[in-house]
């Protein structure tokens, strides 16, 4: 499910044509992917980083289940950064419409 | 969106091969770039065992330099970034990260999307359309009284017109005739617009005022509430605030363990920090909670009183109604009697006419028995008319009495009821403003909680305990700062 949707722009009074709704949400998901990694990175300790960065060529099985024991925060980390990064949209809406 | 890897220029030798790197021909030597990592008088000995992530720093091979605290601090600081970046890249390259968000989306979202409820506001307009219905119905009844009335008027004058001089049977005496019952039909017609039809046309604009009364009312309430989009802006305002809340929190926890501080100390030190706050949140919570309560329980209250107060209104426009229609039979009933007793003075005048005119027969006419046998018949025919009329008279008095005695219940009726009205309105008007007393205090209370969540982010980032320099948080090798990073510095949208 898309991070930016209709009636969250509808909640917050902000009305966008097609292709720029297309563009925001685009650039809004991958604004949200770049933040959750450098949060989980940011999380790791330095061996875990070691870890990690030894798994360059494992499947994404294998991550998720390294992410799952190393990264015990990890849906909080995603529910806040999506939570920061829809107040963000919603305090500069007038910016967007304008 | 696929993302290249930064290239590094601060650290050429990222080459495990040895080759010279692309574009390194022409850079500064590496013994003269800053920093001690290339100072060839602090390389590690020959006998030096590194750590792993060590090894990736080819300054550090078998050259003989001489490691120092500062050395190997830098060199474990620079291959943990090396590490977590190429740890970030290979998060990027898989769809891990996409599927965690996707899964935590769909919760988060409609979480939101159920906090905000509209308030709507009722208008009656049925009750306009009826009012309206029952008032064009009267002015065409109005209008088919008066047509009634003039088109005996016209046939009254058709039959003047054609009145010639003679005996009271003839034309003169239907002239006669006609033009009173026009006469009646107009004031009936007269008095049918004055009880009914006027009294409608009252009651319409009564209620369209009320309404347009109403709609200001709505209005006001609707802007002393903020304005919905403001009240989600907030909304989504807090749980950012909120979001970065816990964000600083987990990172000054991490920070505390990279400290040296065991899980557990740095567990109760971000408690300790953060007790008094949340105990304030939640206490600010629990307020608003119950003012949350109380205001519902405000606007149910408001919602039963209105409704109470339509019922009332229901009931009086009803009653009213009742004494129209019950004014109107009198008004005819009152109208036939005068007719019925107008009609018994013109026969009582016609009998003495003929009783006057049987007197002078000439008892010497040949004629003398058929003329008075004739004149006796009409008198004994007036006669049963005239005592008809009378009995007519009587049930027509009758009548008049019960309806005098049914339109004063109803005028009691309709006054007991307008009280009724007046105290259910005020009634309304005294819940819809509690309702708005507590709907702001309600709004005081979240304004409050923001504050105290605002507020409580600022001493955590003041009182946080850091016995050694908080390390870095850089996002690229090229990246790397002298200083520590904020939250503020990371990607931003906007």
């Amino acid at each position: 499910m898309p991070i930016l949707t209709k009636s969250f722009l509808q909640d917050i009074g902000l009305e966008l044509d097609d292709e720029t709704f297309a563009a925001l949400a685009d650039h809004t998901d991958s604004t949200l992917h770049e933040r959750v990694i450098s949060e989980i990175t940011d999380e790791l300790s330095p061996e875990q980083a070691a870890e990690l960065a030894s798994l360059q060529n494992a499947d994404d099985d294998i991550l998720q289940l390294w992410l799952v024991d190393n990264v015990p925060d990890l849906q909080e980390i995603v529910a806040d950064e999506i939570d920061i990064l829809l107040g963000e949209i919603a305090e500069n809406s007038d910016a967007i419409q304008g | 969106m696929e993302k290249t890897r930064p290239s590094p220029t601060r650290y050429p030798e990222h080459n495990p091969d040895g080759a010279q790197p692309e574009g390194a021909e022409g850079s500064e030597p590496l013994d003269q770039l800053p920093g001690s990592l290339y100072d060839p008088g602090t390389l590690p000995p020959k006998d030096l065992d590194p750590s792993a992530s060590l090894d990736q720093f080819s300054p550090y091979g078998s050259e003989g330099l001489s490691p120092t605290p500062d050395n190997i601090s830098a060199g474990r600081e620079a291959a943990d970034n090396l590490n977590r970046t190429q740890g970030a890249e290979k998060l990027r390259r898989s769809d891990i990260i996409r599927s965690n968000i996707d899964s935590i989306t769909t919760e988060v979202v409609s979480g939101i999307s159920k906090s905000i409820a509209l308030n709507k506001n009722r208008l009656s307009i049925p009750k306009t359309i009826i009012l309206g219905m029952r008032f064009n119905s009267a002015k065409r009844k109005h209008n088919r009284k008066v047509t009634k009335a003039n088109n005996a008027k016209a046939a009254a004058e058709q039959a003047r017109s054609e009145v010639g001089n003679g005996h009271i049977f003839n034309g003169k005496h239907k002239a006669n005739r006609l033009e009173r019952k026009s006469n009646k039909l107009q004031g009936k017609a007269d008095s049918y617009k004055q009880n009914t039809l006027d009294g409608r046309e009252s009651r319409v604009n009564d209620h369209s005022s009320m309404l347009k009364n109403r709609l200001n009312h709505a209005d006001k309430v609707r802007n002393t509430h903020e304005n919905i989009h403001t009240k989600k802006i907030e909304m989504y305002r807090d749980r950012k605030s909120l979001a970065e809340s816990r964000k600083e929190m987990r990172h000054m926890s991490k920070e505390l363990r990279r400290s040296g501080a065991s899980k557990a100390e740095a567990n109760r030190t971000m408690s300790e920090i953060s007790l008094e706050n949340r105990l304030k949140i939640g206490a600010a919570g629990c307020r608003i909670e119950a003012a949350a309560r109380e205001h519902r329980n405000n606007q149910k209250a408001t919602r039963r009183l209105e409704k109470e107060a339509a019922g009332v209104s229901k009931k009086l426009i009803e009653t009213r109604e009742s004494l129209d229609d019950e004014n109107e039979i009198y008004t005819d009933t009152a109208q036939r009697l005068e007719e019925t007793n107008n009609l018994k003075a013109d026969m009582v005048a016609e009998q003495s006419s003929l009783i006057n005119e049987r007197d002078k027969l000439d008892p010497d006419d040949p004629e003398y028995t058929t003329k008075l046998v004739g004149v006796d018949r009409q008198l004994e025919k007036l006669a049963k008319a005239i005592a008809y009329s009378e009995k007519q008279s009587e049930i027509l008095s009758s009548k008049l009495s019960d309806l005098t005695e049914s339109i004063a219940y109803l005028e009691g009726q309709v006054a007991e009821q307008k009280s009724k009205k007046a105290a259910a309105n005020n009634d309304v008007l005294a819940a819809e403003l509690v309702t708005l007393k507590s709907g702001r205090g309600l709004n005081d209370l979240e304004t409050d909680q923001r504050q105290i969540i605002n507020d409580s982010r600022r001493p955590q980032a003041q009182a946080q305990p850091s016995p050694q320099p908080i390390p870095a948080r850089p996002t690229t090798p090229a990246e790397v700062p002298a200083n520590p990073v904020s939250a503020e510095e990371q990607p931003t949208l906007f």
